[in-house]
């Protein structure tokens, strides 16, 4: 249940973004409607209100009923949860390619009218252009990706504690909380630097005006991006300062570490709805616009320039979107990469969640040991290691932690931790008892079985086993 | 200034670049040691390679429109005015380009009036220049 609603608010977020990013009304700005430079007379002509009123009842009726089907799609949750992921994993691939088509499409035929009206740039205008004064003064705007060497030294820091050394040390999560948070504020600066750098846009032909938007745009930038290299650095401090006995970290110290993580998604919308209402404002405001249309290179819907040696370049749908130049052979490369990449990852993760939730737990004695098989990984455990054997209706009462497996409703598989019990393996199935408790050096095994008796039977055998290698 | 380069003309970019900068300090919308935007950064704005930036400074500053030093990068130099008819390649270049231009005037069909208030507007247009030498 709890994953059905999970899911579910998941996809009505998913469906809310991408409707907000692509679906969105369409209106004349910039000399722009829907990224096709037309005169304003043009985009309130007949011809043109009709293509997107048009637009307009289809991409309601792609986001209605892409919100029905991901519903559906979430009652999958009740059966295998397999099955589910990988069709949802196919719905995000419909819902992000339907948005792109139904785009692309009316942009085309925008694109295709105005070049048979002759309405303005239809010409294929191949100009690019650049404000001298603003460039050469483009040095001096945003705040330097460097302060993020600071977060990183922040980071750093609780290794000088010798209890936090040795958590990194023994504790897997140790190792992986370190590492996460210093890639994380790698990305931070590497966003950093490339937004600091990205071209200067031209957007009046008055060049102060054009520097005040440029500054706006790429201060508000660097400061979002600075704070959320900040909020991950005291995330991970806070969460270095809950370490317990140099071995664990408590629940509420993890609920704690997310909602300081969440700072920089916040961070980040905020500096998007500033920028863009402050962009509006100051283009408003202007009295000399100034428009560079490039609409050949974009007819198609993505942009395909020869003439440009840029890599990326600020997309038409979501000005604050990056998109490929395809006419750069690396375009293609990392085009092709993707999908490659994306299709892997469905087949692997279908192949994983298939193969973990429908290979049952099982349980063998052998020459060698008590040999556990299930889904995810198999499990040998040598009699001579086997301290003791016990049967017990539940698991003891304690917070567990994956460390690595899977755990769905319906079954824990793999190595976890707890807080009193310490390392140990649960091949379990959630609903079922009894469950057979082998003691190791390494920490307790726990197995059970859907077959009634099943686990009471390997008790016994296991017994009589240890019993016979003993007197041997 | 506003540089627009068209990439699909004939002219080469680094080429129409040089034109736009030299149109610019013509008009006097660059100041005697104003400083350009360093190589790096107007390839960057513009989309186009650093060594057609490059290219073009170098023969800005060989032709003597702009200065470069290490610590200041490119900056505009305006040349002395009374020695600019002391120049004679420029004088010469100027007559044959004038020439050319006059020549294709009259096979177009152009009278001689209306060539000469072309030229004048022209030079008009660079404002900066006409006030600073009356």
């Amino acid at each position: 249940m709890m994953m059905f609603w999970i899911f579910f608010i998941v996809d009505l977020f998913t469906i809310g973004i991408f409707y907000a990013v692509y679906g969105g009304k369409r209106e004349y700005s910039e000399g722009m409607l829907m990224g096709v430079h037309m005169p304003r007379s043009a985009a309130e002509s007949s011809e043109v209100s009709g293509i997107m009123r048009q637009y307009r009842k289809r991409t309601v009726r792609f986001y209605l009923w892409n919100g029905i089907i991901s519903a559906v799609i979430c009652l999958l949750n009740f059966w295998y949860m397999s099955v589910f992921i990988v069709v949802w994993i196919l719905w995000l691939i419909e819902i992000c390619a339907g948005a792109m088509i139904l785009l692309f499409a009316t942009h085309r035929k925008l694109y295709d009218l105005k070049v048979e009206r002759d309405w303005v740039g239809s010409g294929g205008s191949r100009i690019m252009a650049a404000d001298t004064k603003m460039s050469a003064g483009a040095g001096k705007m945003g705040l330097s990706p460097w302060w993020h060497v600071l977060f990183a030294a922040m980071i750093l820091m609780p290794c000088l504690i010798p209890d936090i050394r040795t958590f990194i040390r023994t504790s897997a999560e140790g190792e992986i909380l370190l590492m996460t948070s210093l890639a994380v504020c790698l990305v931070f600066a590497a966003l950093h630097a490339v937004l600091r750098r990205t071209r200067n846009k031209v957007y009046s032909e008055d060049s102060g005006r054009n520097t005040e938007i440029n500054r706006m745009q790429k201060n508000a930038w660097s400061w979002s991006l600075a704070g959320c290299g900040a909020f991950n650095a005291l995330g991970y401090l806070y969460l270095a300062g809950c370490v317990e006995n140099g071995n664990w970290i408590g629940s509420w110290a993890y609920t704690v570490y997310f909602m300081i993580e969440s700072v920089p998604a916040l961070l980040l919308i905020g500096g998007m709805v500033y920028i863009r209402s402050k962009r509006a404002k100051l283009l408003a405001a202007d009295p000399s616009p100034l428009y560079i249309d490039d609409d050949v290179y974009w007819k198609n819907g993505w942009y395909s320039n020869p003439n440009d040696k840029r890599l990326l370049v600020q997309d038409w749908i979501c000005p604050w979107n990056y998109t490929s130049n395809m006419a750069r052979p690396a375009a293609k490369v990392f085009l092709v990469l993707t999908v490659v990449l994306v299709a892997g990852i469905l087949v692997v993760t279908g192949t994983m969640l298939a193969r973990f939730e429908l290979t049952p737990i099982g349980l063998e004695l052998t020459q060698d040991g008590v040999e556990i098989t299930s889904g995810y990984s198999d499990l040998t455990v040598g009699y001579e290691d086997i301290r003791d054997v016990g049967l017990r209706e539940k698991l003891p009462d304690d917070d567990y932690k994956k460390v690595n497996g899977g755990d769905t409703d319906q079954m824990l598989v793999g190595r976890f931790k707890g807080k009193e019990t310490g390392n140990c393996r649960l091949y379990l199935y959630t609903e079922y008892s009894p469950i057979l408790e082998i003691t190791t050096a390494d920490g307790p095994v726990y197995v059970n079985s859907r077959t009634d008796g099943e686990a009471e039977k390997w008790y016994e055998e296991i017994r009589e086993m240890i019993g016979k290698k003993n007197q041997l | 200034m506003i540089i627009r380069i068209d990439v699909s003309g004939d002219i080469p970019i680094y080429m129409q670049l040089r034109n736009e900068i030299v149109k610019g300090i013509g008009r006097g919308e660059f100041a005697d040691g104003e400083a350009l935007p360093t190589v790096r950064q107007l390839a960057a704005d513009l989309g186009v390679n650093s060594m057609t930036v490059s290219k073009a400074y170098q023969c800005l500053r060989s032709e003597g429109y702009i200065e470069t030093d290490r610590r200041r990068g490119a900056v505009v130099r305006l040349p002395e005015r009374d020695s600019a008819c002391a120049d004679p390649a420029f004088c010469e270049r100027l007559e044959s380009g004038l020439e050319l231009l006059s020549a294709e005037a009259k096979i177009k069909g152009f009278r001689k009036e209306e060539f000469i208030r072309m030229c004048s507007a022209a030079f008009e247009g660079g404002r900066g220049l006409t006030a600073d030498a009356g």
